[in-house]
């Protein structure tokens, strides 16, 4: 039933969205699944009641009048060639996973970042910071900064390679749609867990630094601990934040691809939603890059990289308001 | 063997549909089976021929649809005949009497002509 389901849709592909277009697709796709389902039940194989259905499925040339689309024919051609190549499953699948290898890595190198002022603070804390300990503390600071980069940059080029998905033209098929819209709705509980899970932390992590500060025994030692565990704690759930808001977001992306006009920007449900803006989506593109630029001057000029930190955080909530607005300003 | 003339059939499609639908209301595929089944399998309508043919009898009048749930409790779309499609059912049958004796006037049984006969000079 699924290949006779792709053909149709391939076939309505690039034809107009209209609502007589849609009730024609529906009913034949009715018509056809009553034969296929009648001849299954006659006993005959899957892939000749398959062949049947299609070898008698007809010409939709022989539609195009009584659709009142008469008129979009010569016009198909162009529109196939507007559209652009369709994207082979493999490589949306390829795409999938360097959007994701890119969105771990740039959110471990975030939480480099993040984590960067723990060296001079343990070897302060801990070991009184005098000479050789205290310089072995401030290589660590730079050195995670300098992974942190490296990690950013790397991502960066990781997403380049891919970057002509959204320059020229490109569709999906109806199959990949289905295949797209069915690993998000499997997946968006997960990532909405593993985002509340990134929110908690961020809360939490002051608690080690108010307990372990108490302490009156060894103070320095367990103060600095607790000031360490803070922005590890911070820095997974900032990592986690962002690691839920990227993982799904080139599947998303690709469900956009498709001419909103023609019934294959209709596969499915999340594709009617409307289109993101080009706009913002430049805007979001040199967004990371922009908070890490901050953070570096911010943290080099004023040297308090203790409080510097607060701007990770800061950035990945202002990122999901922005995310969330749009998703809004597109509902309406 | 020689096929059936689509140029012929075209014309009469519409026909067929209208006689399935004159005692009852029917859906597509329905339509499809009886069709194949009453030429024994000598003419199967194809799917956007039939669909073409739904939507132009509805702008006509002569059919209308409605929606349904059928025995599997599935939703489908029925269409029912119109007194416009009655009346325009009998004036195809009328004109298919008229054609075919015109027609079969022409059609020798064994294939020999027998011009003289028929005109009696």
């Amino acid at each position: 039933m699924e290949t006779i389901r792709n053909y149709l849709e391939s076939m309505f592909r690039s034809m107009p969205n209209t609502p007589e277009v849609r009730r024609a697709k529906d009913e034949l796709l009715q018509m056809m699944e009553d034969k296929y389902m009648e001849l299954m039940s006659e006993g005959m194989t899957e892939n000749a009641a398959v062949g049947t259905v299609i070898s008698e499925f007809g010409n939709l040339d022989e539609l195009s009048e009584s659709l009142g689309i008469s008129h979009f024919l010569p016009e198909r051609i162009e529109n196939i060639e507007r559209q652009g190549r369709t994207l082979l499953i493999d490589e949306v699948k390829d795409y999938l996973r360097d959007d994701r290898k890119t969105c771990v890595i740039r959110a471990l190198g975030i939480f480099c970042f993040i984590i960067s002022p723990t060296g001079p603070i343990l070897a302060d804390g801990i070991f009184g910071g005098r000479g050789l300990i205290e310089g072995i503390g401030t290589g660590m600071l730079f050195l995670l900064a300098a992974a942190g980069v490296f990690l950013i940059i790397y991502a960066g080029n990781l997403e380049k390679k891919w970057k002509y998905i959204r320059k020229v033209p490109c569709c999906i098929d109806y199959s990949t749609a289905a295949w797209l819209e069915e690993m998000i709705t499997q997946n968006e509980p997960k990532m909405s867990m593993i985002r509340i899970l990134g929110i908690i932390c961020c809360i939490l992590a002051l608690v080690p630094v108010v307990v372990l500060d108490s302490i009156r025994i060894f103070h320095d030692f367990f103060s600095a601990i607790g000031t360490v565990l803070m922005f590890v704690i911070v820095g997974i759930g900032v990592m986690l934040i962002l690691f839920s808001s990227g993982y799904l977001s080139a599947a998303k992306k690709l469900l956009h691809l498709n001419d909103k006009q023609t019934i294959g920007g209709q596969y499915t449900r999340m594709q009617q939603e409307q289109n993101e803006s080009g706009k913002k989506e430049g805007f979001l593109s040199v967004y990371w890059p922009t908070v890490t630029c901050i953070y570096l001057c911010a943290s080099f000029l004023t040297f308090s990289w203790e409080i510097t930190w607060i701007i990770w955080p800061v950035a990945a909530i202002i990122h999901s308001v922005i995310k969330m607005n749009r998703k809004a300003a597109m509902n309406r | 063997m020689a096929g059936i003339s689509s140029d012929i059939i075209r014309g009469y499609n519409d026909t067929m549909i209208l006689y399935l639908l004159l005692d009852r209301p029917s859906y597509g595929y329905e339509i499809s089976k009886m069709i194949r089944m009453m030429t024994d399998g000598k003419y199967i309508m194809k799917e956007t021929t039939l669909y073409s043919a739904f939507t132009r009898m509805e702008k006509n009048g002569y059919i209308e649809a409605f929606s349904m749930n059928a025995e599997n409790g599935k939703r489908r779309t029925y269409y029912r005949i119109t007194d416009a499609g009655r009346a325009y059912y009998e004036e195809k049958r009328q004109e298919w009497g008229l054609t075919k004796d015109v027609v079969e006037r022409f059609i020798a049984p064994d294939g020999r002509r027998k011009i003289a006969q028929n005109i009696r000079l």
